[in-house]
């Protein structure tokens, strides 16, 4: 980092991650990056982005207009998609779909869930307006023929009806639109004839696969996202123009990279669940210049615990999210949530056994030792009581703790029914927030063919320090790295990504019938095409763009699809018959030996073109790890409750100053690094390294 | 680890130990799923997975269809009977799918047993239950209409192994190759249950490798234990007494269509429970009922209704006690009974006496979170297809199992809701509705639509869920052969607490339409383009021909209500109305909301209906005043030795009495009164009029309870507070 007041010479980056309570930004300075944190202002985001620039830009004794002006990026991840989409708040959306399928989004491809409980059962909420859903004539069959032509009169008429109900966006969403999506693109017209001012997408654009519910739910999501994105995109730009910003304004998307203001405006969709996005993508990152081969990452809130797999460094892609009772067909990081975060509520189930989340004290009234009036015992409740966290200095001293509402809100409702002191009940709360992120990770992990012994873990977020060992103890993980800005780590992936963007089509092509080759590289060389001009549009030459393809393959007859790489070249005959032979082996990589359809033909369902562009990354903060000078010394001894071990000990804190590249102390310990605290428990080594991450080794 | 009391620290590492249990079952279950292609898995979700230990105590079970919780330990049982533990490798699969001998709920729901071996001996059992494609035999895909035996059913396989190191044998794979259809799709599917299997081994020698095998049992003791006894605090939440419920297993699918009863009694003493089943003598076609539907459709309902948030495994059991009566029934079928609809036949019938009988006791209960958990019927109609035919694109067989057409049905009304539409059977949790685009894909033809059906939910405070209308045509085969089946035509799911019933089920073929005709000219096929001819069919078909041009068309029922309709706010019916889930008539004749010309409620005419059809219900003004619609959801309570409505307070007469015989009755043919709730019922034109009878409070003309039942027959006898009267010649299970 540059010291305060020199001349600091050359230009800076931002990465912002606008989460729900607070905004995080780092900003990229030459030399070095420094993190801020404000609370997020709902209503209009950018103030609440300009405290925490602010703050940043202080730290080297700048204001925002001496950054701003020299700023060559501003990333931005929000969650605004993310909440639109969750609490189904956002622009008034029409729809128009083929006739004899308007219910299709109350019978939501069957909402019922795999919970046994009947009262768990209940109709899926109106996204639409029941009466605002307009069916046409049309068809297009399975061959993918337009059987049935579009009624364009019919068409003018719904879309006319719509404007006077107040729409605002239209979702034209026609059955086997993927495969034939001239009716769709005829319908667009009329509704740019009639109401010329209305935002549309096409179920084709949003996400031409087969599967129409997730499709149509893609096109209305998009629709039901706009306003507000837009709104926020228009204000961000203008206020960044005014304040002397010419960079490259980005925005981060749910599938790790990030994309220009005008591509966003048309896709908002694409926004969706980008806010965890940015920590896997830094992860990633660091892995790399740390030489790792395999990483599972975790990330703990207030409310939720996140986590995801990269085996070899490649994050795995969530085809057809589901977002609450819905199934999209949005392209996201496949990662796993859970509740089990530091205001999740710990109580007792039927059999009078302790249980962690999901119900969450969130941040208001928040846990009960932040004295705002919660009662139930948290995680974070626990964490006080076991003294992992000091109640008085929380996070630099900003929040004050009460140990004593803790202990009567864990003694009360876990404690005492179970016969336990308040120490013992804290270490069974923390105990079970251990195994649901342990049980979580080992989702994204074991179910999915990994062993966590290849992996190693990087526990991010301000509360997981004080646990990332533990749930590593539990899958047999080795080594847990704590990454440097930890606490606003998400903020540091946004602003290292790099321009991604992800293109699908179904092309259902046999492999055993070659001809078929020719049509599939006509889509594929259609989607580059247009791949190529997205970019443009971002001033992003061809020939810098990069194009990853490949392919959803499964045997035919099946409902899921594996991903297999694709060369990057016309496909032909011989490539179909070593595919085909290949496909077998892969598949029983994934499900184990004895699992492939023997003698099945294999389809390649969906092609799939990943368009990157790599940019600059900032520079991080090094230091020789010579471990020079004296081994750090404890500022501090605190006595904690050591939870697993279950006794009390003293146990030293280190103040992060001290703790310098190249030093280590063997648990139990606690690092305090200000805005974070890691725990390392008795008998682990943490070891700073020379990009000062903390290595641990379980 | 003492007996009797887990110390608190225990009870932490007993909690760790179950979910892990658990999530390895789940883990088995994504394996499934995931390497399945077929969508009776992916889509229905029509497979569960269950661990056993040594002992055969379950100790997970991923359902996702519940009812199979009752099929692995007489599964393994089989295995057992066959073969001497000595003569059992590891690597070791065996199949079962036989009702009367290896506990499968029918016999295309196979399940495929393996030892999990730890150092040389076994320590548990794993077990994969996948309802597949075809099991051959006279059933298609597992149906059986026309057999009049078992033997003419389908294979059976009493738990015989076929897998050895895990593969299947050459020789067992071409024995299913020549008697399966679809053997390519079948014998995938077993190498995925096998996989399945495979990946629960897998996790539990980890996890032996971790605890040691001593460590393991005395976790999975406790933890059974405290399934237990979350089970009989259930139990003993409930009120002690006897209730009991009557239904009706419809026509066999032969000659005269006939009602075969069936009874259900539930006594709860303390914090235990004995299950009762009665019916009629067993018959010669598919319907017949045997132990394992019995039990799973029994245990079905308590999951969805009581038991919800009980882990599953052996202890839950401990406290449950089931009753099948004399042999020969059709609720405890002998050999050599056809039973290739145990589970959809008589078996679907117990989810809703069990709901009913449940109901009751939840309504006369104390415990708050238990009173909440009245429900409506569930629709539980499955009306479908099931044919072989030759794909005249490929020359290839095809098997249609046109799923979103067939189970589309309405849920249970809850007392916080009203029922979800494509809820399915109650057993199916997880299950989904395949996309329009899938089943062009994989089935005969094209979705010509697929809409709810209006007014098919069941009236009530909280509505019971719609069922879906959809048609599907025959194109890509010339014909196909098969059965078409609706399990509730005759006698429709019932509300509960005074709500009202919601629709059967029924299935259409347009013969001869002009679907082709239409498509080549441009023309939409829907319901109003649409011709053809329409034969008179009953509800069940053994011997199916389709032709190509023909069209499949499926109404489906809807799930019973809760409460009394004219207690629901009159906005709710209104925005039903809007929605297109209620008609106007059914709002006006049924919920008393009259709506204006904007569709909003008309506050005094909606005043003035709801008084008119009070004082209709009853023959007079009601002199008491309904103030509080919520008591409605509990409308009969037990009072100083008095049944009083719950509602206005009216003595209903002693307690020892039944209620009804102090109630308003209305009675009517259900056909004739199903017309006024615009819903649907197939009528009876054999004797046994099923009735729909209207029991109202005489002081609020509040409605009470509305009976289906047949004409003539004495009202069912109501819960009884305190009595533990189980049926004579008690046979436990």
């Amino acid at each position: 980092m540059a010291a305060a007041g020199t001349e600091i010479v050359g230009d800076f980056a931002l990465g912002v991650d606008v989460g729900g309570t607070h905004t995080d930004l780092i900003l990229a300075a030459p030399g070095g990056l420094v993190r801020s944190k404000a609370f997020t202002t709902h209503g209009n985001y950018s103030e609440g982005i300009f405290n925490a620039l602010e703050i940043a830009a202080a730290e080297l004794e700048l204001t925002t207009d001496d950054v701003l002006p020299r700023c060559r990026a501003f990333v931005n991840g929000s969650t605004i998609v993310t909440n639109a989409i969750t609490e189904l708040h956002g622009a008034k959306v029409g729809v128009l779909i083929t006739r004899g399928f308007r219910d299709t989004f109350r019978l939501a491809g069957g909402a019922r869930t795999a919970e046994f409980d009947d009262h768990l059962q209940v109709p899926p909420p109106d996204v639409v307006d029941r009466d605002c859903i307009e069916e046409i004539t049309e068809r297009v069959t399975s061959a993918g023929t337009a059987a049935v032509p579009l009624d364009e009169d019919g068409v003018r008429a719904a879309v006319r009806r719509l404007v006077d109900r107040g729409v605002e966006a239209v979702a034209v969403c026609y059955l086997w639109s993927f495969s034939d999506p001239s009716h769709e693109r005829r319908t667009r017209e009329i509704i740019a004839e009639e109401a010329p001012d209305l935002f549309v997408t096409l179920s084709s654009e949003a996400n031409p696969v087969i599967r129409e519910f997730p499709r149509f739910m893609t096109a209305v999501f998009n629709c039901l996202s706009h306003r507000a994105t837009t709104r926020y995109v228009d204000g961000l730009e203008g206020q960044l123009g005014k304040a002397g910003f010419d960079g490259a304004l980005t925005f981060f998307q749910g599938i790790g990279g990030s994309v220009g203001p005008e591509a966003v405006r048309q896709m908002p969709i694409s926004l969706m669940a980008s806010g965890p996005a940015g920590g896997v993508m830094g992860a990633r990152y660091v892995a790399e210049q740390l030489g790792l081969e395999n990483v599972l990452v975790g990330d703990m809130g207030g409310t939720s615990f996140d986590t995801a797999v990269l085996p070899k460094l490649e994050p795995t892609i969530a085809k057809q999210a589901v977002f609450g009772p819905f199934k999209t067909g949005v392209n996201i990081l496949d990662i796993v949530s859970v509740g089990a975060g530091g205001g999740s509520i710990a109580w007792l189930d039927s059999r009078g056994v302790p249980q962690v989340g999901p119900r969450s004290a969130g941040s208001e009234p928040g846990p009960a030792c932040y004295g705002r009036g919660g009662e139930e015992p948290t995680v974070t409740d626990a964490n006080v009581i076991l003294g992992l966290i000091d109640p008085d200095n929380y996070l630099k001293g900003r929040h004050e703790l009460s140990r004593d509402a803790a202990v009567a809100a864990v003694q009360g409702k876990i404690g005492e029914p179970l016969g336990l002191g308040a120490e013992e009940a804290a270490a069974a709360i923390y105990d079970l927030a251990v195994i649901e992120m342990a049980n979580a990770l080992r989702m994204v992990s074991v179910e999915r063919g990994h062993h966590p012994r290849d992996f190693t873990f990087f526990s991010y977020g301000g509360g997981l320090g004080l646990f990332g060992v533990e749930i590593a103890r539990r899958l047999g993980c080795p080594r847990v790295v704590v990454p440097d800005n930890s606490s606003a780590f998400s903020a540091f992936g946004v602003l290292i990504a790099d321009y991604v963007r992800q293109y699908d089509r179904t092309v259902n092509w046999q492999l055993s019938d070659p001809s078929q080759a020719e049509a599939v590289n006509a889509v594929a060389a259609e989607m580059i095409e247009g791949a190529i001009a997205d970019a443009a549009q971002e001033g992003i030459a061809a020939e810098d763009l990069e194009i990853e393809r490949s392919g959803e393959f499964r045997f035919l007859g099946q409902v899921f699809e594996v991903n297999v790489p694709l060369p990057d070249r016309d496909l032909d005959a011989d490539d179909a018959a070593s595919l085909a032979a290949e496909f077998p082996r892969i598949y029983e990589r994934n499900y184990g030996e004895g699992t492939a359809w023997e003698g099945s033909p294999v389809v390649l369902l969906n092609l799939s073109i990943k368009a990157i562009h790599g940019r600059r990354k900032p520079e991080s903060r090094t230091a020789e790890a010579d471990g020079a000078g004296a081994p750090p010394q404890p500022v501090d001894h605190r006595d904690i409750f050591l939870p697993i071990e279950r006794r009390r000990d003293s146990v030293p804190i280190y103040a992060d100053a001290d703790l310098r590249p190249g030093t280590s102390v063997t648990g139990p310990a606690i690092l305090d690094l200000g805005d974070t605290t890691v725990y390392v428990p008795e008998g682990t080594k943490a070891e700073r390294d020379r990009f000062f991450n903390f290595v641990l080794d379980v | 680890m003492s007996p009797t009391k887990t110390s608190s620290f225990e009870l932490i590492d007993v909690e760790v130990h179950q979910k892990s249990i658990r999530n390895i079952a789940s883990e088995m279950a994504v394996t499934l799923m995931r390497t399945s292609g077929s969508p009776v898995v992916t889509e229905a979700k029509d497979f569960s997975t269950c661990i056993l230990d040594a002992k055969l105590d379950q100790l997970a079970f991923s359902g996702y269809v519940t009812f199979h919780i009752a099929t692995a330990v007489p599964g393994v049982e089989a295995v057992l009977r066959n073969v001497s533990v000595e003569e059992i490798a590891p690597g070791d699969a065996f199949i079962c799918n036989d009702p009367h001998t290896s506990g499968a709920i029918h016999q295309g729901d196979i399940g495929i047993v393996m030892p999990f071996f730890h150092e040389g001996e076994i320590f548990g059992w794993g077990y994969v239950n996948e309802h597949v494609l075809d099991i051959g035999g006279s059933a298609v895909s597992g149906f059986a209409p026309g057999a009049f035996d078992s033997f003419a059913e389908t294979l059976a396989f009493p738990g015989t192994r076929i897998v050895r190191e895990g593969r299947i044998d050459r020789q067992w794979e071409g024995f299913f190759a020549t008697n399966v259809r679809m053997a390519g799709t079948v014998l995938n599917d077993m190498r995925s249950m096998i996989a399945a299997n495979n990946a629960g081994q897998r996790r539990l020698l980890a996890m032996l490798d971790d605890i040691g095998l001593e460590r393991f049992n005395q976790l999975n003791d406790e933890s059974k234990r405290l399934s237990e006894e979350a089970m009989r605090r259930t139990i003993a939440a409930l009120p002690d007494g006897t209730f009991e419920s009557e239904d009706w297993v419809e026509f066999d699918g032969r000659g005269k269509q006939e009602l075969h009863e069936m009874r259900c009694r539930v006594v709860i003493d303390g914090d235990e429970m004995t299950i009762q089943f009665r019916g009629g003598p067993q018959t010669d076609s598919f319907i017949n009922g045997a132990a394992p539907a019995m039990i799973g459709q029994t245990w079905s309902t308590l999951l969805a209704q009581i038991a919800y948030d009980i882990p599953v495994n052996a202890g839950i059991w401990r406290p449950v006690h089931f009753d099948l009566g004399p042999a020969g029934t059709i609720v405890n079928s002998s050999p050599p009974a056809p039973v290739s609809q145990s589970h959809m036949e008589t078996g679907m019938r117990v989810n809703k006496i069990m709901a009913d009988v449940l109901s009751q006791a939840c309504g006369l209960c104390d415990d708050p979170r238990l009173r909440a958990r009245v429900e409506g019927q569930v629709a539980q109609n499955m009306s479908f297809f099931t044919a072989f035919g030759i794909d005249r694109r490929s020359g290839m067989p095809m098997v249609a199992f046109p799923m979103s057409v067939g189970m589309s049905s309405g849920g249970p009304a809850q007392t916080t809701s009203d029922g979800m539409e494509v809820y399915a059977g109650q057993c199916m949790s997880g299950c989904d509705m395949p996309d329009v685009e899938m089943e062009e894909t994989t089935q005969p033809g094209m979705i010509l639509w697929r809409r709810v059906a209006r007014d098919t939910g069941g009236p009530g405070l909280y509505r019971g869920g719609l069922g879906v209308d959809s048609a599907l045509s025959i194109e890509h085969c010339d014909r196909m052969t098969g059965g078409a089946y609706t399990n509730t035509a005759q006698v429709p799911p019932r509300g509960s607490a005074g709500g009202f019933p919601g629709a059967a089920g029924r299935w259409r073929i347009l013969r001869d339409s002009n679907v082709l005709e239409l498509l080549e000219n441009g023309i939409l096929p829907d319901p109003d383009t649409l011709a053809g001819r329409e034969d008179e069919m009953p509800s069940k078909v053994g011997q199916l021909v389709l032709d190509r041009g023909d069209v499949f068309t499926v109404v489906n029922g809807g799930g019973g209500g809760v409460g009394d309709p004219l207690l629901r706010a009159p906005a709710l019916v209104a925005a039903d109305v809007a929605d297109g889930y209620v008609s106007a008539e059914v709002a006006r004749d049924i919920y008393g909301v009259v709506l204006g010309a904007d569709g909003a409620v008309d506050d005094d005419a909606t005043t003035r209906a709801r008084a008119a059809l009070r004082e209709g219900r009853i023959g007079a003004a009601p002199v008491n005043e309904v103030t509080d619609p919520v008591a409605g959801l509990a409308p009969l309570r037990v009072e100083d030795g008095d049944w009083k409505c719950g509602i206005c307070g009216h003595d209903l007469g002693p307690e020892s009495g039944n209620w009804r015989d102090h109630a308003v009755t209305q009675e009517a043919e259900i056909s004739g009164r199903y017309k006024d709730l615009r819903s649907q019922v197939r009528p009876r034109t054999e004797e046994e009029a099923v009735v729909l009878r209207e029991n109202f409070c005489p002081g609020c003309a509040t409605s009470l309870a509305v009976d289906v039942t047949l004409e003539g027959k004495d009202p069912v006898l109501p819960g009884r507070l305190g009595v533990k009267e189980p049926l004579e010649e008690a046979v436990p299970v």
